[in-house]
């Protein structure tokens, strides 16, 4: 049989079998290279009604479209309830049929434990926990009033092609990169800054962003910071402000922020701030 | 943007061979080899949950949960470990369906859908297209879709990267439905391209 005309459920089957002779596959493979409303409708049916492999290809695809957002990473609270339900079932030797859904309380408790707040016991900083990416409870609100609300988060990339979510003040290789993410309340001028434990602070962005999360990006692909070279505690600052952020105020927020920082540093007024801290392990 | 920013540089990310080698771990009862895949694979995953707008946050973090417990389940039964990621998503994809079909039918226990089943034992026989190829693909479809509400839904969503459905029909104005029919709309080109190719290489196989 040669397909000529539109897909059925009948052929795609085949296909996924590897039952459709070469012939039958290079007639659909014609069919199907042009737009075709009819066959895009049964496999938009089709895919409503359960996912295949083909599902999988596209959705691989599709994911790979853009970077992986921080807030999407993993994290070990989650893999322990993973790891839970496993042993769980397989002493019981069946699914679970249904769990309580305790989830928001974990996620706000996994939030809190994994709060990223700069070892500077100078930055008083608060902020309330927040569950998932819609949350709209957190305020994120930091330093003086009136400042914009921010967060900074990150991702570790091993060199090995391992990503992490990251977390403040654990140790990294040397070989890894960070991927940041910068979340504000309203739009602001933003700078990153790389404080080391010894040596100069290194400014290494600086942009107006608009409110929301914003993963920061080079060309409009998204960029990570390489850890070479560099080794023992780093320590990384967004500072915002909904004014203009200009060098010498950039300057001097850094310089107030390295170590030793000084509470209620001048510098520091009007700004808001977040940090992440990182151990760079030795080569 | 006030300065350009100095020592950044685009990702790398983990391959086939990866997943090969994390799976082949995890089968030997190595927590680190399930912890690789949990920690590659997770974003994608919540992708595709946070793509279905009938689903809450919870419902999101459920589906992810139920996937890499079903997955680790059944990894004995992946015949082809190089191709864990594909086969990861297709089984998120069918927690999100099945999620969405309980949901619907309320507090009433529904068949779980049969073809879940089948697709976890089932071995993947489809050729398969490089990932570049694929991904090369889908972004010429994104170009070639006219403008208009569903190529800004697919550029917030799929593109950008930074939005679930919920969000999206709440900033376009527009019933979450809307917003799953256009996305499921425009899988469905991709499906349709992504089966051309994969016919073009099975035709190719013999004669």
């Amino acid at each position: 049989m040669i397909v000529r005309a539109h897909l059925t459920q009948e052929t795609y089957r085949r296909l996924l079998e590897g039952a459709l002779s070469p012939s039958e596959a290079r007639a659909l493979a014609e069919h199907l290279a042009s737009d075709c409303p009819r066959c895009e409708e049964l496999l938009e049916a089709g895919g409503r009604a359960g996912a295949d492999p083909l599902d999988g290809r596209v959705d691989r695809a599709l994911s790979g479209l853009t970077a992986a957002r921080v807030a999407d990473a993993g994290d070990d609270l989650e893999f322990e309830r993973i790891q839970r339900r496993l042993a769980s079932e397989a002493r019981r030797g069946e699914p679970e049929a249904a769990r309580p859904r305790h989830r928001r309380a974990w996620g706000a408790a996994a939030a809190a434990a994994l709060v990223l707040v700069a070892s500077a016991g100078a930055l008083k900083w608060a902020r309330a926990p927040r569950s998932g990416s819609e949350s709209a409870s957190w305020t994120g609100e930091k330093g003086r009033a009136r400042a914009v609300p921010v967060r900074l988060r990150f991702l570790v990339l091993d060199p090995a092609g391992g990503i992490e979510k990251g977390v403040e003040g654990e140790a990294v290789r040397a070989g890894a990169r960070l991927q940041f993410e910068i979340e504000l309340g309203s739009a602001a001028d933003v700078a990153l800054v790389r404080v080391p434990a010894a040596g100069a602070p290194e400014v290494f962005l600086r942009e107006r962003l608009g409110s929301g999360l914003t993963t920061v990006s080079v060309g409009g692909r998204p960029a990570a910071y390489p850890l070479e070279g560099l080794a023992g505690a780093q320590r990384f600052v967004a500072i915002a402000s909904p004014d203009t952020l200009d060098e010498r105020g950039i300057d001097a927020a850094a310089q107030a922020l390295a170590p030793p920082a000084r509470p209620d540093a001048a510098a520091l007024l009007g700004l808001s701030l977040d940090a992440v801290e990182v151990d760079v392990a030795g080569p | 943007m006030l300065s350009p920013p100095q020592r950044l540089e685009p990702p790398r990310e983990g391959g086939e061979q990866d997943d090969a080698a994390a799976v082949a771990a995890a089968l030997r009862g190595d927590r680190v080899g399930q912890r690789a895949l949990y920690d590659r694979h997770r974003p994608a995953v919540a992708r595709i949950a946070r793509g279905f707008a009938g689903l809450d946050a919870d419902d999101v973090d459920d589906v992810i949960q139920d996937t890499f417990v079903r997955a680790f389940q059944s990894l004995a039964k992946l015949e082809q470990p190089a191709r864990f990621g594909p086969w990861l998503l297709t089984i998120a994809r069918n927690r999100a369906l099945s999620r969405l079909a309980r949901r619907r039918a309320g507090d009433q226990l529904v068949e779980e859908l049969s073809r879940e089943a089948t697709a976890l034992l089932e071995p993947d026989r489809l050729p398969d297209p490089d990932a570049e190829v694929e991904l090369e693909l889908v972004r010429r479809i994104i170009a070639e879709l006219p403008e208009g509400a569903e190529k800004e839904t697919v550029r917030l969503f799929y593109v950008e990267g930074g939005l679930s459905a919920r969000e999206i029909a709440a900033r376009l104005g527009v019933g979450k439905s809307a917003i799953t029919m256009r996305l499921e709309r425009f899988r469905a080109k991709v499906k349709r391209r992504l089966l051309a190719e994969v016919a073009r290489l099975r035709g190719e196989e013999s004669g």
